[in-house]
């Protein structure tokens, strides 16, 4: 049987309270989420809703004291079953990351082709040599024209475009064959954004890598990825191809993400979802959306609805066939 | 003429640089630095050899073949000054070696664990915490016999935990810092992560910990040869020439005393006022 790249098969993920006594709080329910190879999978929800604990989750970096359950399978493999170093070469050969905060996330103190090329000479998947004219070339292809220059600056000499570009080299050093992206976008002004994400998808698919593409951008997602899974509450709500969600969401978050999008054709109110997200924890028996949803019922309280298949994408909704459909805008 | 304006531009960089510096922090940089050199040069420039005693011209006030005058026996005490500063500053400076290598070793392995390792060690500290250095340079005299090393490595060890503590807070917050879970995830182990990310953003931190841990170990180094259990006559040292004094005080000859005394006080402002400067600067004092 052939696996796909990543499964995320039943996921749940409880994390310690902070004090003692606080029990566990659950931040990711039942996640089920597969990347295939060459596929780009959108991650959509609001902040809190669990998306960048998922990739935490992926990476094997739970912080201490969080408990996962399910399965989480890389080439059919469990990778709750690697041991130390294992662990780490799945870390320095199979995925990378590229983070929403390139800035943060590098070492202040290293110049940028010792950290371009840290990770792979100590991983001895390749010599310094080697690895340093690596560097060189993939520089040079997402478009740093003085990348020997670059190479022996510091991070604070390059501005946030640059360094996001930077990011995406030094998740693509490795050949990795699993791009985690985490907001890579949010960081930067839009003008870079747009840069960074052609680049990005270029290099995803020349490479034809598998990409979990974490965004709060419903739009950026659709234009990326290939397939969309938007998250509510540490939960799935719907997951499907990206033509089947954009043209008619089946399940009312996802409908009224897309409604409260801003339009650039006609001036009007933003349209907002009434209420709060609400945390995983907080969840008690039924929907998680319920409280702010317009089609709930007596059902959508009691009952919490799973994943099923409705008009070729799954959602988790008791009424799916009641949602209305985002006024469509001319292209 | 084109050289004008470079020079001109040259000149008011200079001068920035110059307005940037801390006066006070240069002065105490100057004052170290000129007592290290002492040290170092010391035997070389002083006038007579430090133990030759000249019993005649004994317990002279200052004089022009004496500078500092005599001691007890004769021996000249500007000589034993220069000679002795070798001692009193290789004293401390092991320890300052040890303490900080040790200290930092632990209070890095505290933040990057936590956990039971970081309770166990923060617990064996504040053990060690409750033990003046005196006393266990007393207990180590007691053991090993009375000398250099007792005195050195027991106070080593006594200063450990303050390394440790400040070590460990630095590095503490390097560790929560999102480049370490990047250079996890490129597969890194958690000793090259640390000897090379988390310690390389410490190392202000260490440095100036380190300054100001000389000076205090200066005068807890000058104070065990004091009591007799540091270093030993007739070797030269500050803290034992203060201690050789205290009889001819009574004389009315205050020459030794107080010479070896002014340079233990200057001495240990001096790398105090640089440590802590250098710490103000560096952010570590946060």
């Amino acid at each position: 049987m052939k696996h796909a790249l990543l499964e995320i098969d039943g996921l749940s993920v409880d994390l310690l309270g902070r004090q003692r006594g606080d029990g566990l709080r659950r931040v990711i329910h039942d996640v089920s989420l597969t990347v295939a190879s060459g596929e780009s999978v959108g991650l959509v929800g609001e902040s809190g809703s669990g998306k960048s604990m998922t990739t935490k989750a992926v990476m094997g970096l739970l912080p201490r004291g969080a408990r996962a359950n399910g399965a989480l399978r890389y080439h059919g493999q469990d990778i709750s079953g690697y041991n130390r170093k294992e662990l780490s070469a799945y870390r320095a050969k199979q995925i990378a990351m590229i983070y929403q905060d390139p800035r943060a996330h590098t070492n202040p103190l290293v110049k940028i082709g010792d950290f371009l090329i840290e990770g792979v000479v100590a991983a001895k998947l390749m010599s310094r040599a080697d690895a340093r004219e690596r560097a060189h070339d993939l520089l040079q292809s997402v478009g740093i024209t003085d990348a020997g220059r670059r190479m022996v600056q510091y991070p604070h000499e390059l501005s946030g475009g640059l360094l996001q570009r930077v990011m995406i080299v030094m998740a693509l050093m490795s050949s990795p064959s699993l791009i985690l992206a985490d907001e890579p976008t949010t960081a930067l002004d839009v003008t870079v954004q747009s840069e960074v994400v052609a680049i990005l998808a270029e290099q995803i698919r020349d490479r034809s890598l598998g990409m979990l593409f974490i965004t709060h951008d419903l739009d950026l997602a659709a234009a990326i990825s290939d397939s969309l899974a938007v998250m509510y509450a540490g939960a799935i709500v719907e997951n499907g191809s990206v033509k089947a969600i954009y043209d008619s969401p089946r399940h009312p978050y996802t409908a009224g993400l897309l409604a409260s999008r801003p339009s650039l054709h006609e001036v009007k109110r933003l349209q907002a979802i009434p209420g709060r997200p609400l945390s995983a924890f907080e969840v008690a028996g039924g929907c998680a959306f319920a409280s702010r949803c317009p089609l709930a019922s007596q059902r959508c309280l009691d009952e919490r609805p799973v994943m099923r298949e409705v008009d070729g994408r799954e959602v988790a909704c008791h009424h799916p066939q009641n949602v209305e459909l985002p006024t469509r805008r001319p292209a | 003429m084109t050289a004008v304006p470079v020079s001109g531009v040259r000149l008011a960089r200079i001068s920035t640089a110059a307005r940037r510096i801390d006066p006070i922090l240069a002065t105490a940089g100057v004052v170290c630095a000129l007592l290290v050199l002492l040290a170092i040069a010391g035997p070389w420039i002083a006038p007579f050899p430090p133990n030759q005693t000249d019993v005649l011209a004994a317990s002279q006030g200052p004089s022009a073949t004496h500078l500092l005058g005599t001691d007890s026996i004769g021996r000249d005490i500007l000589s034993r000054l220069l000679a002795g500063a070798r001692l009193s500053f290789l004293g401390p400076g092991i320890i300052v070696v040890l303490s900080t290598t040790l200290g930092t070793l632990f209070g890095i392995a505290c933040a990057w664990w936590g956990g039971f390792v970081d309770s166990m060690l923060t617990k064996a500290f504040n053990v060690l915490f409750a033990i003046p250095g005196i006393l266990m340079a007393l207990v180590a005299a007691a053991v090993f016999g009375a000398g250099f090393w007792a005195a050195v490595l027991s106070l080593s060890l006594v200063y450990v935990p303050y390394v440790a503590r400040v070590i460990r807070s630095a590095a503490l917050q390097e560790r929560r810092r999102p480049y370490v879970e990047a250079c996890q995830l490129a597969g890194m182990s958690g000793l090259r992560i640390c000897s090379r990310h988390v310690f390389g953003n410490v190392q202000p931190v260490v440095v100036a910990q380190a300054t100001v841990g000389f000076g205090s170990a200066l005068m807890d180094f000058g104070a065990a040869s004091f009591l007799g259990i540091g270093v030993q006559p007739p070797q030269a040292e500050w803290g034992l020439m203060v201690s050789d004094g205290r009889t001819e005080l009574l004389n009315g000859a205050l020459q030794q005393s107080l010479s070896a005394g002014a340079l233990i006080v200057l001495s240990v402002v001096a790398f105090n006022v640089l440590g802590e400067r250098l710490s103000d600067r560096t952010g570590a004092g946060r």
